[in-house]
């Protein structure tokens, strides 16, 4: 078992305790469901901070160490807002206590593939669209830079 | 019958050393049954579900949906909530996106950061998808990749790669190929295979 299979393998254990595994609550274990502890959920009741089509950068002035979900290779670019997504648990440093169970707004972010890549080869309208939390993204302002 | 054998059979009774992150997992299960958190059935039962779901669930919503105009819709819409309509629970809370493939875009799916797959719809993923290499390239260079599965996608199409990262899955919604006119849903699904799924095949027509 590597690293990535012991992921998976919690993974299958947290989809057990988030009571994702309906099938298996009707085993009659009688073992109670637990829902994660949820904090900070009042904030995605209201609509996300960015809209559908905003130009928005994905954050570059923060280089955290750890278990962050925002790859390196779109971290400072300038990408529009594809859709907006609910809200789930920020999973960054979750394990270590950090952000203990708190939500944030997630959303779909567009880039061009020329913006992304300088050596870019294919064609001008090809384009990546990645997952980020409102935490990492910023709005872009005059003096934004790619 | 009687074993007179002197030397011992140790072949037959090899047991692998279990690795770092095998004992790291059976420590923390053990102890989350333990403290009576989940039940080992459950955990059981949940690695049976997984294991159930194969590219077969794919398929036969690819063809529901290329049948079925109004379902095609309400696809697009939710994906998740439409899989449910066929019975396809999507068991670890994550949602699904499906994407269209159409004449003016072709979509491909990758996850950078490890091996995000929409499990609870195409079962486990191969292990191209979970490569480096491909992980790697397909965002970086998706004509040259796509070409390298056999899939030429013209200049005149936009690609859409997807990094699936974070709570969502994607399904690719293949364009119904021609020559398929009349067929029924069991027919249909035959040729959406897995990987056109993923984005880096198209369906045949032929039968």
């Amino acid at each position: 078992m590597n690293r990535r299979e012991f992921a998976i393998s919690l993974g299958t254990i947290a989809a057990v305790i988030a009571g994702g595994a309906s099938e298996a609550s009707e085993s009659a274990s009688g073992a109670t469901t637990l829902k994660p502890k949820v904090v900070g959920g009042d904030k995605c009741q209201s609509a996300g901070k960015f809209a559908v089509g905003q130009s928005v950068q994905i954050r570059n002035d923060i280089q955290p160490i750890g278990h962050y979900r925002m790859p390196i290779y779109v971290r400072g670019k300038i990408g529009t807002i594809e859709r907006i997504l609910p809200c789930f648990i920020n999973p960054e440093e979750e394990g270590y206590g950090k952000n203990a169970g708190t939500m944030d707004r997630l959303y779909r972010v567009r880039i061009s593939q020329t913006k992304l890549w300088k050596d870019y080869n294919g064609s001008p309208s090809d384009v990546l669209e990645i997952e980020v939390f409102e935490s990492w993204i910023k709005s872009v302002t005059a003096n934004s830079t790619n | 019958m009687e074993h007179h054998h002197e030397h011992v059979h140790s072949h037959s009774v090899t047991i692998e050393n279990p690795s770092y992150f095998e004992i790291l997992e059976i420590s923390v299960r053990e102890l989350l049954v333990e403290k009576g958190l989940i039940s080992a059935d459950e955990h059981r039962r949940q690695i049976e579900v997984l294991d159930s779901r194969s590219p077969a669930l794919g398929a036969k919503v690819v063809a529901h949906a290329w049948a079925n105009a109004d379902y095609k819709k309400r696809l697009l819409k939710n994906g998740s909530a439409a899989c449910e309509e066929l019975g396809i629970t999507m068991y670890d809370n994550t949602k699904l996106i499906v994407v269209e493939n159409t004449p003016e875009t072709h979509n491909v799916i990758v996850c950078t950061l490890c091996s995000c797959y929409p499990r609870p719809i195409l079962g486990l993923p191969p292990d191209w998808y979970k490569s480096k290499s491909y992980r790697a390239r397909i965002v970086k260079d998706p004509r040259q990749v796509l070409s390298e599965f056999g899939l030429n996608v013209s200049s005149q199409r936009r690609i859409r790669v997807h990094d699936s990262n974070a709570n969502m899955r994607y399904l690719v919604l293949p364009i119904r190929p021609n020559g398929t006119e009349g067929w029924d849903e069991n027919a249909l699904a035959k040729i959406v295979t897995r990987d056109t799924m993923i984005g880096v095949a198209e369906p045949k027509g032929q039968k």
